[in-house]
């Protein structure tokens, strides 16, 4: 087997930052522990790319061995007004006593546990912003307490080149 | 309804993040069979290709590949998606679901030689994947919570078959 193992380059594209509702806790389920977060408000900022998040949903699961499996859509609006569509899948682990701190969304410093996700575009072809239908891009996450006690998330982004 | 939290709470965005680190986990090797052309449907023209063989080997992962499908769908702007699952038997026996969602992305006249399964520069064209891994073994429990990346380029073996080759790397 060839042997080349250049290390991955990635480019900062944009930080995340979203400040979730209260979350619908449906519970117990035969996946794990189902709860639904929706996002109030957000903004995206980066080099090239900001704007405004429209709308967003994650449907996240706690799994058995603890760990929380973020699936979120949301639609962004560009500062040039093109519509995004952003799919992403997450992981967000660590000891279990931290995973159930940020259960109780409490606030937890984000070197004490592992929130990273995996993340895809769609936009209308022609658009400025069409290069992000055919980019891949991951995500270093952070919760955090917003003043008032609403829950945020903020992801910084980067694009694997 | 539920309340929107308060108007005035201020929102922090860092100019300038750390960079994201990877560490590089292992790298695969694989060869298809010829590929089951489902053809032109609602969602794109789609393809299942199914894996013949296949290694991996890595500073903490390696083994081979026991069976593997990828529903490939091109779509109306001629890159590809890839949807892929297997399973991996480690070299100490393990046995772990890998599964993949990717990209593959070029110019219309690259897509149109990648297609024919010509060879074509690596350079040429975009193939990345977002990996995730699911074992019960307890020796690789540690995959069960890693998020990675993979650098793909394909490949076209001596025999005329068709392959990949990945790279894959752990996020740290």
């Amino acid at each position: 087997m060839d042997d080349k193992q250049d290390p991955l380059r990635t480019e900062f594209l944009f930080t995340l930052d979203m400040e979730a509702m209260d979350g619908l806790e449906i519970g117990k389920t035969p996946r794990g522990w189902r709860r639904i977060d929706r996002i109030a408000r957000g903004s995206f900022k980066g080099p090239n790319l900001s704007g405004s998040v429209i709308t967003a949903t994650d449907h996240l699961l706690v799994l058995r061995d603890d760990s929380v499996r973020p699936d979120v859509r949301l639609v962004l609006r560009t500062d040039d007004g093109e519509l995004i569509q952003i799919m992403y899948q997450g992981i967000v682990a660590g000891p279990t006593e931290v995973l159930k701190r940020l259960g109780r969304r409490e606030s937890v410093p984000g070197d004490q546990y592992y929130m990273r996700s995996a993340v895809f575009f769609e936009t209308a072809i022609g658009n400025n912003c069409a290069w992000l239908n055919s980019t891949l891009a991951v995500g270093r996450g952070v919760v955090r307490i917003l003043d008032g006690g609403a829950f945020g998330v903020t992801y910084y982004l980067f694009r694997v080149l | 309804m539920i309340p929107l939290p308060k108007e005035s709470e201020g929102i922090v965005v860092a100019e300038r993040p750390a960079p994201i680190e990877t560490e590089f986990l292992t790298h695969f090797v694989i060869e298809a069979m010829p590929g089951i052309e489902i053809g032109k449907t609602p969602s794109g023209w789609r393809r299942v290709d199914r894996i013949l063989r296949g290694r991996f080997e890595g500073p903490r992962l390696s083994g081979e590949i026991v069976t593997g499908t990828d529903p490939v769908l091109v779509m109306r702007d001629d890159t590809a998606r890839l949807d892929v699952r297997m399973v991996l038997r480690t070299d100490d026996g393990a046995l772990v679901q890998m599964t993949y969602d990717g990209i593959v992305a070029g110019s219309r006249e690259v897509m149109k030689r990648i297609g024919r399964r010509e060879e074509v520069s690596a350079r040429d064209y975009y193939l990345r994947t977002a990996v995730a891994f699911e074992t019960g073994d307890k020796r690789y429990t540690w995959l069960n919570t890693v998020m990675s990346v993979a650098t793909g380029r394909l490949l076209v073996f001596p025999n005329g078959a068709f392959g990949d080759h990945y790279n894959i790397y752990q996020i740290l």
